[in-house]
């Protein structure tokens, strides 16, 4: 039975706790998030201090300014009351009948409201230590302001602050003054129950008025804090849109203060922004015209070379040796000549954004053994031989014929020209989504960084190498524009000496979202040495 | 801006701190609701000490007499006091306590550890144990009884079971309050006042005593009277509880088969003399009562106003006779004479002012003249030998009483309105000549002066039913020791004498208020002159009677308004009475 109440209790504290820790989390999100609610707490802490601080002050000065009057007051009380004992006592002979006559008539000067009460000490008469008024007890007189009036001379008043206590058991904190009267004492006693009474009125409106003093505070910074915080957010808001590209996004601007300044400058800013947008997009719209015009200015004078130079190889054999040689070399740099032409043409076609994807339902693995066939004698060539892992049914994909074949080519000449003469693997893989192909090759890789790079116009893993290939170092640029025409992605893995993999991933439907790939980019191999050894690896290298 | 706004709240504080008082504003008129009894004003308490080292037995018994004057502790039972005794317990002196004047130790002997210390008092009076005074001045010697003991200091071992207190320490340390009880009367519902000392111990044991002796019922003098009570035999007092103005009243169960009025009645009036009571709430068993008629569980003090002892109603006119012994009524600044053929003295008016008794000149007989009709008869002649009758007085239900005094004796006539006289049986102060008999208001009680041998003393007795079946005046009791020579009374209202009379200090006769409880009594400022008669109604002006000798002899009758107002007289008139 213990068990159950102690995890059910125990749940109910998580529960708890979690509530808590939910509470706290959302206030702490707020507290980040709104310049208003930090705003308001701010005030609301400072004020409370400030009205802390001046409530205490105001209720100490309140207090001494009480106290002082009921002093005077008390003293002057004394003061008449001795002048009337002293009179009293003057003419007749004092006995105990005078001293309560004394005693009466100055408590009757009390009033009914019993302002104060009397106590006359008279040591002289056995049985009878003096008297008293009403039910205060003569020990409410304090010793040491005993002792002090004993001691001075006649009539000098002295005051001191203690409890007064009556028969009925009651006790109240009082002022008593008190004073020396020819052989006798004369106290007076003030109970300070009015005034106590007087300054709880006065602490309970100091309470009441802070506090309504402090929600006022908070509520005019919220008010304020508002002021200034709509029109920031919808600067922020106007900031964002600008952001997303809507160039023509404005701020309203309303009276002259320091947020229509804002505006003003942040308009002032986004004319610029734009005005400086649309003069590169001008700038380069004419470029990339420029490149496209040359290019094709060029087709024509370079088709009549071209047709010249056939001739030319074509009649090689009848001529000498030297011009021979010159006859095949300007053949070969002709053919690359217009490669590079017309991968310039395909590029300023994207860049003019006129490139279109012509996508259809074709079998991925088609395409793939179509490149290889292509890429198959210069493999040969180059001593490499390519190993082809294509899945056992079709693959079927909307895909891009003319690009995907591109793609493909590229990636294959690629890797024949560095896969320094070893093998090729060319592997297919696909899943519901998606289809993946990765082109591994083992030749000198790549170096850490370079993987982003190899997509780049014109780059090459070495400057100094020379063209030995017919690449023309904008393959791979246009194979990545390719992808990302079909929604798909091409990426580069490579390490020095591990040689490198170029996978390329495309949706099974034309257009749709492209979430993962069917094949890792790390080929499997590597991964699984490298994952257990990492560290004993890291530390052979140290 | 928030600096700003703390200065704002500084200035709006220190602005409102000097708009606190005004400096102008309506006239507002309001009085202090007035109360009949000094109960409101501070009383003083002697603060006693207990008894010193080596005292001698004289020191230590005017020591502990002056100690015993304190009742200190928590029922007011002498603590201090019994510092002095040798034995704690062997002292009760809630029995009675003898009021004394002078005191004055006769003889202190001492006989090795045992001592014995004689004082002589005057003594004044005695209050019971019931809080009744009776007036007793004689001589009274008292020893006490002395012994040293383990630290050989002297202690006293016997002494009188009464307290003994002077004059100033019972005025000091006693209250005289009134009990309320209702009349025998059963027709008419009148509350007769039964005045009772009570110590002053605190003011919650004053009021708590207050109700508990009002339970307990009148005192042994006042029951002879017959007076009624509301409360039902063994009601008990739970609690008491003063707060707000509402004294709410706890009784036990045994005040369920009271009547809830009557008992409401005593309870307001006997309460409403503390200042701090303004309304009751009466419970029985915790569960407060309904009472009828009363408005809710709170009543006010209001609701039984019409109950007032005094009387209420018009303030009737009061009558003086004139100059060629006529009656006249003081309507204006000039008497009226209503009956011109009618010739008077010592008249007496009923209290339906219809009826006036007189006494005739030569005193031997009483007249009952009918005012409306101006028919007299005579209904009494004198049958004492040299017997002259005084100024009848009227009771409530229209019977004349008069008393006939010669120098050896007296007798008391009442005469009812069926003209029958009946001579009073049970007249106590048969042996002694009576010079003026007053019946108080509610009928329960005689005021007289009685001729003691060189002294007149101001008595009260109770008119109670007599054996025979009539009614009978006894039960005389002195009630005041200083008044030695009074010349005439009047009742001013239920509990108040006004009496003409000389004290032993003072020879010449002055106008007295006298609590009839048996209290202090305090001088009026009189017209001057040489006093005669004094006539009183409660809220009317009172009316004395003076002779003055110079510039030429004259009889007037003054009247003064209220208590801080002036004499101003009517001349040539003398006699004057109201109505009783």
């Amino acid at each position: 039975m213990r068990i159950p109440l102690k995890t059910s209790a125990r749940r109910g504290l998580r529960v708890i706790r979690r509530l808590a820790r939910a509470a706290l989390g959302a206030t702490h999100a707020r507290w980040r998030r709104s310049i208003r609610v930090r705003v308001v707490t701010t005030t609301l802490v400072v004020s409370a201090i400030v009205v802390a601080v001046l409530g205490v002050f105001l209720m100490q000065q309140i207090t001494n300014a009480l106290l002082e009057a009921k002093e005077r007051a008390a003293l002057l009380q004394l003061d008449d009351g001795v002048g009337i004992a002293q009179g009293q006592l003057a003419t007749g002979p004092s006995d105990p009948e005078t001293l309560n006559n004394v005693v009466t008539t100055l408590a009757r000067r009390s009033g009914t409201a019993g302002l104060y009460e009397v106590i006359l000490i008279d040591d002289r008469d056995p049985g009878i230590n003096g008297f008293s008024s009403n039910s205060i007890k003569p020990g409410s007189v304090p010793t040491r302001l005993r002792l002090q009036v004993e001691r001075a001379p006649a009539s000098t008043p002295y005051r001191t602050y203690g409890r007064l206590s009556y028969d009925d058991g009651t006790s109240a904190a009082g002022l008593i003054v008190g004073a020396k009267v020819n052989a006798y004492q004369i106290y007076y006693l003030f109970p300070l129950t009015q005034e106590r009474q007087s300054l709880v009125v006065v602490q309970r409106t100091l309470f009441g008025v802070g506090a309504a003093l402090m929600l006022l505070l908070a509520a005019i910074a919220s008010l304020v804090t508002r002021q200034v915080v709509i029109p920031v957010s919808l600067a922020a808001q106007s900031a964002e849109r600008l952001a997303a590209g809507r160039l023509e996004e404005r701020m309203k601007v309303r009276g002259e203060d320091d947020l229509a300044r804002l505006a003003t400058s942040f308009n002032d800013m986004a004319a610029n922004l734009q005005e400086k947008i649309v003069q590169l997009e001008e700038l380069s719209k004419v470029q990339r015209q420029f490149v496209s015009d040359v290019s094709h200015e060029l087709r024509t004078p370079l088709t009549t070379i071209r047709i010249a130079a056939d001739v030319l190889y074509e009649a090689r054999e009848e001529f000498d040796p030297l011009t021979s040689r010159s006859a095949e070399l300007l053949q070969s740099q002709l053919e690359r000549f217009e490669g590079l032409l017309t991968d310039l043409l395909e590029i300023s076609r994207y860049e003019a954004g006129a490139a279109t994807l012509d996508a259809e339902s074709i079998d991925v693995r088609e395409l793939v053994l179509r490149a290889v066939g292509d890429t198959e004698g210069l493999a040969e060539r180059k001593g490499s031989k390519i190993i082809q892992q294509l899945p056992g049914e079709a693959t079927m994909a909307e895909v891009d014929r003319r690009r995907v074949e591109r793609i493909l080519r590229n990636l294959l000449v690629n890797a024949v020209e560095h896969g320094e003469g070893k093998d090729i693997v060319v592997s297919v893989a696909a899943d519901r989504d998606a289809v993946a192909i990765a082109v591994r090759d083992h030749g000198c890789g790549l170096r850490p960084g370079e993987a982003h790079l190899v997509f780049d116009r014109f780059w090459r893993a070495d400057p100094a190498r020379a063209r030995t290939t017919g690449g023309t170092g904008l393959g791979l640029s246009i194979s990545k524009e390719d992808a990302r025409l079909h929604g798909g992605w091409l990426q580069a893995w490579g390490e020095p000496d591990q040689g490198s993999q170029f996978r390329l991933s495309l949706p099974r439907v034309a257009g749709a979202e492209l979430r993962g790939s069917p094949l890792p980019l790390v080929p499997p191999e590597i991964e699984l040495r490298r994952a257990p050894y990492a560290e004993l690896k890291l530390e052979a290298d140290a | 801006m928030r600096r700003g706004l703390a200065l704002v709240t500084l200035v709006l504080f220190a602005v409102t701190g000097c708009a606190g008082v005004p400096s102008g504003s309506q006239v507002v008129g309001g009085r202090v609701t007035g109360h009949r009894q000094p109960i409101d004003d501070p009383y003083v308490r002697v603060i006693p000490v207990g008894p010193g080292r080596d005292w001698d037995p004289g020191k230590i018994i005017t020591a502990f007499q002056a100690a015993s004057g304190s009742f200190d502790g928590p029922n007011g039972d002498h603590k201090v006091a019994r510092e002095y005794l040798a034995c704690g317990g062997c002292w009760q002196p809630g029995i009675s306590t003898v009021v004394y004047d002078r005191i004055e130790q006769t003889s202190v002997q001492i006989g090795g550890a045992r001592a014995s210390v004689t004082v002589e008092v005057d003594q004044l009076g005695k209050i019971g144990s019931d809080g009744q005074y009776i007036a007793d001045s004689h001589r009274l010697k008292v020893t006490y009884q002395l012994r040293q003991d383990a630290q050989k200091q002297w202690r006293i071992s016997w002494l009188p079971q009464e307290l003994l207190l002077s004059r100033n320490d019972v005025n000091r340390a006693f209250r005289t309050l009134d009990l309320y009880f209702f009349s025998p009367d059963r027709q008419v519902k009148v509350l007769v006042p039964n005045p009772v000392f009570i110590p002053m111990v605190n003011r919650t044991w004053l009021s708590q005593q207050l109700v508990k002796q009002l339970l307990g019922g009148p005192t042994t003098w006042l029951r002879g009277a017959a007076v009624r009570t509301g409360f039902p035999g063994g009601t008990q007092l739970r609690r008491l509880d003063i707060s707000g103005g509402v004294a709410t009243v706890d009784l036990s169960r045994q005040a369920r088969s009271g009547d809830l009025r009557n008992m409401s009645i005593q309870l307001m009036w006997t309460l409403r003399q503390l200042r701090e009571v303004d309304q009751l709430k009466l419970e029985i068993e915790g569960k407060p009562v309904e009472v009828p008629g009363a408005g809710g569980t709170v009543q006010s003090a209001s609701v039984w106003a019409g109950y007032d002892p005094d009387g209420q109603g018009d303030v009737p006119r009061g009558w003086v006779r004139t100059a060629d012994g006529r009656l006249a009524r003081l309507d204006s600044s000039v008497p009226q004479v209503l009956l011109p053929k009618l010739r008077v003295s010592h008249p007496a008016i009923s209290y339906d002012a219809r009826q006036v008794a007189a006494v005739s000149k030569s005193g031997d007989t009483v007249t009952v003249t009918d005012m409306t009709t101006g028919g007299t008869r005579v209904v009494l002649h004198a049958k004492l030998a040299g017997g002259r009758f005084c100024k009848p007085s009227w009771d409530l239900h229209g019977n004349v009483w008069a008393v006939e005094s010669n120098s050896r004796g007296s007798r008391l006539w009442e005469i009812t309105p069926g003209t029958t006289k009946i001579a009073v049986d049970g007249w106590t102060l048969a042996p002694y000549p009576v010079r003026a008999l007053r019946i108080s208001r509610d009928g329960t009680r005689a005021a007289a002066i009685v001729q003691m041998g060189q002294v007149s003393q101001v008595q009260l007795g109770r008119v109670d039913p007599a054996p025979t079946g009539g009614l009978q005046a006894e039960g005389f009791i002195a009630i005041n020791s200083d008044l030695s020579a009074a010349v005439d009374l009047t009742w001013r209202d239920a509990d108040h004498l006004a009496v003409i009379g000389a004290t032993d200090g003072n020879p010449s006769p002055l106008l007295y208020d006298v609590p009839v409880g048996g209290g202090a009594i305090q001088p009026i400022m009189g017209p001057g002159g040489d006093m005669k008669a004094v006539a009183a109604y409660p809220g009317a002006p009172l009316l004395v009677a003076q002779h003055v000798a110079s510039p030429q002899p004259l009889d007037n009758v003054c009247w003064l308004s209220d208590k801080y107002g002036e004499w101003k007289c009517y001349d040539r008139t003398s006699a004057p009475a109201y109505p009783g």
